[in-house]
């Protein structure tokens, strides 16, 4: 019997990046990158940058004193649109993840406790819609609907809704089976105390996991429609950046399109690696 | 008047076939893991279901519990059938089970006093001030103190000791009438073993339980039990009192099992007369006598006619054509 | 310390230290474990999980992970040392020398494999020259010995039993004619009748290839059934070690005692089960002094402080306690 205590059921969420091991490395550095990202995103009001809107006097200049990171096509500050870039790339990405969780993980839970031919149909549903390829589906849908932030997301969210149902309808099939998920009908617990207490809590690792990527990917997605000129160009957006940066780049200007590309690139990558490492610490390892 | 009551039980599994092979053909293969059983356990006996793999012991336990539904036949316990009316509720805080393997009996995101308290959450609406206190009470009387310390740990926190004994805690609170226990030593390490069994014996007692025990192993039977059952794919081979079947077992198939036990005693070498092949599968047992193809003393009428379950010597019951003159 | 190992002597194990690294700290599975065996003998070593008992098989037969288990201490086999070999050599006495059998036979065969290829390609790797046709035939005599009739070669594991796999699990054991065979708990997974009918192959089969044969388990009724000698292992140690007569008829270790006594048997008559206090310790945090000592019913001050050293307590057997060697 160990003396140390498991931290508890919420905490226990957190654990994986805490504890000793291998891949304890990957995990730090994406949560850090993340935090510094949505940290630097959430307090732009108060970071004292230049307008990132407001145009200067210096189109497509180079980085100086006064503008550390050049400008852009606008004779806007880079620095202020690196700071404001990410807003609506981070918002697109939490308003999907949150569809996704509302709709995916309680219809792959309920599917996959219900079974037979209510859950053979489900999955064929869902499996279809997983088939959508998402970039050109998000397109259409903003193209139709409009640019705002609930429009991404949503676009987002319905390609992405097969794969949390995919990963939690797995997970609950086989904790179904195990014997504690038995015991817990012996002891008089309904199907929805059942599933809230003893599937959801064991299938929540797995969740994270593609909540994760889901995130990174709503990111890229976004990013990538603004960068073929479909979203709202207005707005100071990493993938608006690259979208001008891209003309720009014909005339010298590298630091455009090299300092967007670069925080979505690093945003990504910051979700990925903790995707990675959580998965690999909440999994048992094979020896 | 049997406390536990089973008549012309019967559990039939149909084999899980896949999409393709369900349109092609009709027909469902059936595993028969419990093929017509009669059973009486006595209020307060230690009754044990003695088995290898594919006996059919657990489902039994299973469909006693009312943790499944049978094929065909009935159950009562305590006067009462499970599977006619609702009364489930009721039913399941009358009758527990103890699981096998403490580890996955056990939620691994629940506080192991939560755990116990479970039954009293929805069997007996307990709040949660009064389920606390009958918890750490219980903690304390199967061996788990200070039960402060103990409500709040996990099971991965615990010995395999530790764990079976929140088990049997958890069975227990919400004051059952009859407990199915389900090999509830085989996970647990040698030198504990003693410990557990003699808690269960005694909470047996105290609480004046009627209690059914799934065990492969004949010397836990021996040790526990006051009645047993002998099982073989899916019938019973031999019933009777703990001092009948084990000086005197009736059936061939009970004599290979005990001869076939490892005894801790090296002088007690002795060249045994083992059975050849292995337990078939339950898809489609043997004609006849399901032991014939194993059985040293098998004859013409084996391979034929399944013998019926009849009474030797008082409450002595063997089912085999050889005692049949 | 004599240099020439004496005669018979066919495996020599000296303080052998195995620790692994795990989540929760450092643990001592294996420590300061010296024993030998003497051809033709069967040694049965006991313990319960975590007695180190597994482990120790393993480091005879190189098969410790590598990524988190280190070890120190010497393994002779034959009078030469392995644990020094280098890898290839290594994997000639591995295999050819020695063979092991492990619990669960499922996992350790190919389910996209023949049973007769498993047993063609083994031979075939540790000897090439052989040619197919007569690595096929070896197989068909050892099938033939095992109880498998030749008509099965062709089949695929999952077509098996667990004791038929087993059975071939022995088979490959074989394949290459070792001096040792080392069991680890090979009958734990099989239902009693199969476990019976195993135990007996392997008897069978030892009288007629001449094996020596460790054998490790937590079943006190194999040993005593198998084999003609016994150590009793706890908490990464060797508790005692006799010849299995004196084991059971006169255990020297409080813990030999307190087990024999409180496992429950078939034999006539009824018995009183002694009941053992507290569990097993956690290798990564073990109790000072004696492993044994917070259970031991006689338990005395220098028990929680130093650890007991196995002195002599007879012919050919000796104990680790200190309730031995406090008269003397």
């Amino acid at each position: 019997m160990s003396d140390k205590k498991t931290p508890g059921f919420a905490r226990s969420l957190f654990a994986p990046f805490f504890a000793r091991g291998s891949g304890r490395g990957f995990m730090i550095a994406g949560l850090v990158i993340i935090v510094v990202v949505v940290g630097m995103s959430a307090l732009a009001p108060f970071l004292g940058t230049q307008s990132p809107t407001t145009p200067g006097s210096c189109v497509d200049c180079p980085p100086s004193r006064e503008h550390p990171l050049g400008t852009d096509i606008g004779a806007r500050d880079m620095l202020a649109r690196v700071v404001w870039g990410g807003r609506f790339l981070l918002v697109v990405g939490v308003l999907a993840v949150l569809i996704c969780m509302a709709i995916g993980v309680p219809l792959g839970l309920l599917s996959a406790y219900r079974g037979g031919m209510v859950d053979r149909v489900v999955t064929l549903l869902l499996d279809s819609i997983y088939a959508f390829p998402s970039l050109i589906f998000s397109l259409i849908i903003v193209l139709v609907f409009g640019t705002s932030v609930f429009v991404y997301a949503l676009a987002i969210a319905v390609v992405y809704i097969p794969s949390y149902f995919r990963v939690v309808r797995s997970q609950t099939l086989t904790v179904k089976e195990l014997p504690y998920v038995d015991a817990a009908k012996s002891v008089g617990a309904g199907r929805f105390a059942t599933i809230g207490r003893y599937i959801w809590p064991n299938v929540i690792p797995s969740v994270v996991v593609v909540a994760t990527i889901n995130f990174a990917d709503a990111i890229l997605i976004t990013a990538g429609l603004d960068f073929i000129g479909v979203g709202d160009l207005l707005k100071p957006d990493w993938g608006v950046d690259l979208y001008y940066g891209r003309t720009a780049v014909l005339s010298g200007a590298w630091w455009i399109i090299a300092v967007s590309g670069l925080m979505i690139l690093l945003t990504t990558l910051g979700f990925s690696l903790i995707s990675e490492g959580y998965a690999e610490r909440t999994n048992p390892k094979l020896r | 008047m049997a406390f536990v009551e089973a008549s012309k039980l019967k559990k039939y599994f149909p084999v899980q076939k896949s999409f393709i092979a369900q349109l092609v053909s009709r027909q469902t293969e059936y595993v028969r893991a419990v093929d017509e059983i009669d059973l009486s356990v006595m209020r307060g006996d230690v009754y044990g279901l003695v088995g290898e793999s594919g006996s059919g012991k657990t489902t039994i336990g299973r469909l006693t519990a009312a943790l499944s539904k049978p094929t065909a036949g009935r159950i009562i316990v305590g006067g009462t059938d499970p599977f006619a009316g609702g009364k489930m509720k009721e039913f399941r805080r009358r009758v527990q089970m103890i699981y096998q393997d403490p580890l996955s009996s056990l939620n691994p995101k629940m506080k192991v006093g939560d755990a116990i308290g479970e039954p009293l959450r929805y069997l007996a609406k307990k709040g949660s001030r009064e389920r606390r206190l009958a918890v750490e009470r219980l903690l304390e009387i199967v061996g788990l103190s200070p039960a402060s310390t103990f409500y709040d740990r996990y099971p991965q926190e615990l010995s395999g000791g530790q764990r079976q004994r929140v088990v049997i805690a958890r069975a227990l609170i919400s004051q059952p009438e009859y407990v199915v226990a389900d090999e509830p030593v085989a996970m647990v390490d040698v030198s504990v073993r003693a410990q557990i069994m003699d808690l269960l014996l005694r909470m047996q007692s105290d609480l004046k339980l009627t209690v059914l025990m799934i065990t492969h192993d004949l010397a836990v039977a021996k040790y526990m039990c006051n009645r047993i059952s002998v099982m073989y794919l899916g019938k019973i081979a031999e019933t009777g009192d703990n001092e009948q079947i084990f000086s005197n077992p009736l059936h061939p198939y009970t004599k290979a099992l005990m001869a076939a036990v490892p005894i801790p005693n090296p002088r007690a070498r002795t060249e045994k007369n083992v059975p050849t092949g292995e337990i078939p599968s339950a898809l489609n047992p043997p004609s006849g006598c399901r032991f014939h193809p194993r059985c040293p003393y098998a004859f013409d009428r084996c391979r034929v006619e399944e013998p019926k379950l009849l009474e030797r010597e008082p409450r002595h019951f063997v089912s085999c054509h050889l005692y049949e003159k | 310390m004599r240099s020439t190992l004496a005669s018979g002597t066919l495996l020599k194990i000296e303080s052998l230290n195995v620790e692994y690294v795990s989540p929760r700290g450092v643990a001592k599975a294996v420590q300061d474990v010296s024993l030998e065996l003497q051809a033709g003998e069967t040694l049965g070593i006991v313990g319960e999980s975590g007695s180190g008992k597994s482990t120790l098989g393993f480091a005879v037969m190189g098969l410790l992970p590598r990524s988190t288990a280190s070890w120190s201490g010497r393994i002779l086999f034959e009078g030469k040392e392995i644990s020094s070999f280098d890898e290839a050599h290594a994997r000639e006495v591995r295999g050819r020398r020695v063979a092991m059998i492990f619990q669960d036979p499922m996992t350790s065969l190919n389910p996209v494999k023949k049973i007769g290829d498993h047993f063609i390609e083994y031979i075939r790797t540790h000897e090439p020259t052989v040619s197919r046709g007569e690595a096929a035939k070896r197989a068909a005599a050892i099938m033939h010995d095992l109880g498998i009739p030749p008509a099965r070669m062709a089949d695929y594991p999952h077509q098996f039993s667990g004791g038929m796999r087993q059975r071939v699990m022995i088979g490959l054991a074989l394949a290459l004619n070792p001096a040792l065979i080392i069991a680890d708990e090979p009958t734990t997974a099989l239902d009693v009748i199969v476990e019976a009918q195993i135990l007996q192959l392997l008897a069978d089969l030892k009288k007629k290839y001449s094996l020596s044969v460790i054998l490790i388990t937590h079943n006190m009724g194999i040993v005593a059934q198998m084999a003609d000698r016994v150590a009793v292992m706890y908490s990464g140690k060797i508790a005692e070690i006799a010849p299995t007569i004196d084991i059971f008829e006169n255990p020297k270790h409080p813990y030999t005692q307190a087990l024999l006594q409180s496992i429950p048997t078939v034999e006539a008559g009824r018995k009183v089960l002694k009941v053992i206090p507290g569990y097993p310790p956690d290798l990564t945090n073990p109790p000072s002094g004696c492993p044994f000592h917070p259970r031991c019913p006689y338990v005395f001050d220098k028990c929680r402080v130093e650890e007991p050293k196995l002195a002599p307590t007879g012919a050919n057997a000796s104990a680790a306690c200190h309730l031995l060697t406090r008269r003397s």
